[in-house]
C-alpha cells in the first residue's frame, strides 16, 4: 500500500510543482492603487498639495521579489510573500525610494517618477529574483502601488542598482493617460 | 594595481555557509555583460574564482512601465 501511494505521489508532485512553476511576477500597476488614489490614500507629490492638510509626501519603498513568486494587478499591500529573505544585507521591506520631483502633466499624461536609483549596497541575495514592489511605507497599511519586473537577477557580494526611467509622460514609472 | 575585493567563498567542512573573504582581484576571473530590451537596460559585472561565482553585481535601468487610463463617462451612457 504504501509503495502504491509513494508511486502515486511522484506524478502528483511533478505535476504540483509544475504548477507552482506556472506563478510568475507581472509588471502592472495595482488595481487597488487606482482605487486608494480616489479616496487619498497616496501622497506622491512633495510639499505642493493645497487640498490637504498635511501637506508633505508619503514616504515609499521598493522591494525585491524573487522570480517563484507572484506578485501583480492582484496586490493590494506590501506582501512578504516570496520576498528575497533577509540575509546577505538585503532588510525586509526594501529600500527607500527618493521622490524629488512631484506629479506633473506632460500634455495630457500624469506621470511621477522616484528622482534617484535605488541601490541595495553588497547585497547577497537568498535566490534569482525579477521584480520590485513600490508601496506607500507611511502607513501601516502599506499599500501596494505597482510591480516592476526585470530580467532575474542574483547578486553576489555585490551592489544591485535598479535606475528609474526619464520622467516624462510617455516612460515615467507610474502615469495615468 | 589590483584592487581588493569582498567576495563569498565556501569554507571547508562548512559547504552551506558562505562567508565574505577579502581577496585580491589580480586572482579573479573577470566577466561583464549586458543586454537591453523593450523593458530594460542591464549591465553586470561577475568575478570567478576556479569556475564559480564569488562575486555578482548588476544595474537594471527600467524603460517600460506602468500605466492606467482614466476615464470619465458621460451622464446616461
Amino acid at each position: 500500500m504504501k509503495r502504491f501511494f509513494r508511486w502515486l505521489m511522484v506524478p502528483v508532485a511533478a505535476y504540483a510543482e509544475r504548477f507552482l512553476l506556472l506563478y510568475a511576477n507581472s509588471q502592472a500597476m495595482t488595481s487597488a492603487f487606482k482605487r486608494d488614489i480616489l479616496k487619498g490614500f497616496h501622497n506622491l507629490g512633495g510639499t505642493d498639495n493645497p487640498a490637504r492638510s498635511v501637506n508633505t509626501s508619503d514616504a515609499y519603498k521598493l522591494a525585491l521579489y524573487l522570480a517563484t513568486a507572484s506578485r501583480g494587478a492582484g496586490d493590494t499591500v506590501y506582501n512578504t510573500t516570496g520576498e528575497l529573505a533577509a540575509t546577505g544585507n538585503y532588510v525586509a521591506g526594501g529600500e527607500a525610494v527618493t521622490l524629488g520631483t512631484p506629479p506633473a502633466l506632460d500634455s495630457t499624461t500624469a506621470h511621477v517618477t522616484p528622482s534617484a536609483s535605488v541601490t541595495w549596497t553588497d547585497l547577497t541575495s537568498s535566490g534569482a529574483f525579477d521584480a520590485a514592489l513600490l508601496y506607500n511605507d507611511s502607513h501601516a497599511t502599506k499599500y501596494a502601488v505597482s510591480v516592476h519586473t526585470f530580467a532575474s537577477q542574483s547578486i553576489t557580494a555585490a551592489d544591485f542598482t535598479l535606475t528609474m526611467p526619464t520622467n516624462d509622460g510617455t516612460t515615467g514609472l507610474i502615469r495615468i493617460a | 594595481m589590483a584592487e581588493i575585493l569582498t567576495v563569498k567563498l565556501k569554507r571547508n567542512g562548512w559547504p552551506e555557509d558562505e562567508a565574505p573573504v577579502m581577496i585580491d582581484e589580480s586572482l579573479l576571473a573577470y566577466t561583464e555583460g549586458g543586454f537591453e530590451d523593450d523593458n530594460e537596460i542591464t549591465k553586470w559585472r561577475e568575478w570567478h574564482l576556479d569556475g564559480k561565482i564569488v562575486k555578482r553585481a548588476a544595474h537594471v535601468t527600467l524603460k517600460k512601465n506602468v500605466a492606467a487610463e482614466a476615464v470619465a463617462a458621460m451622464f446616461g451612457k
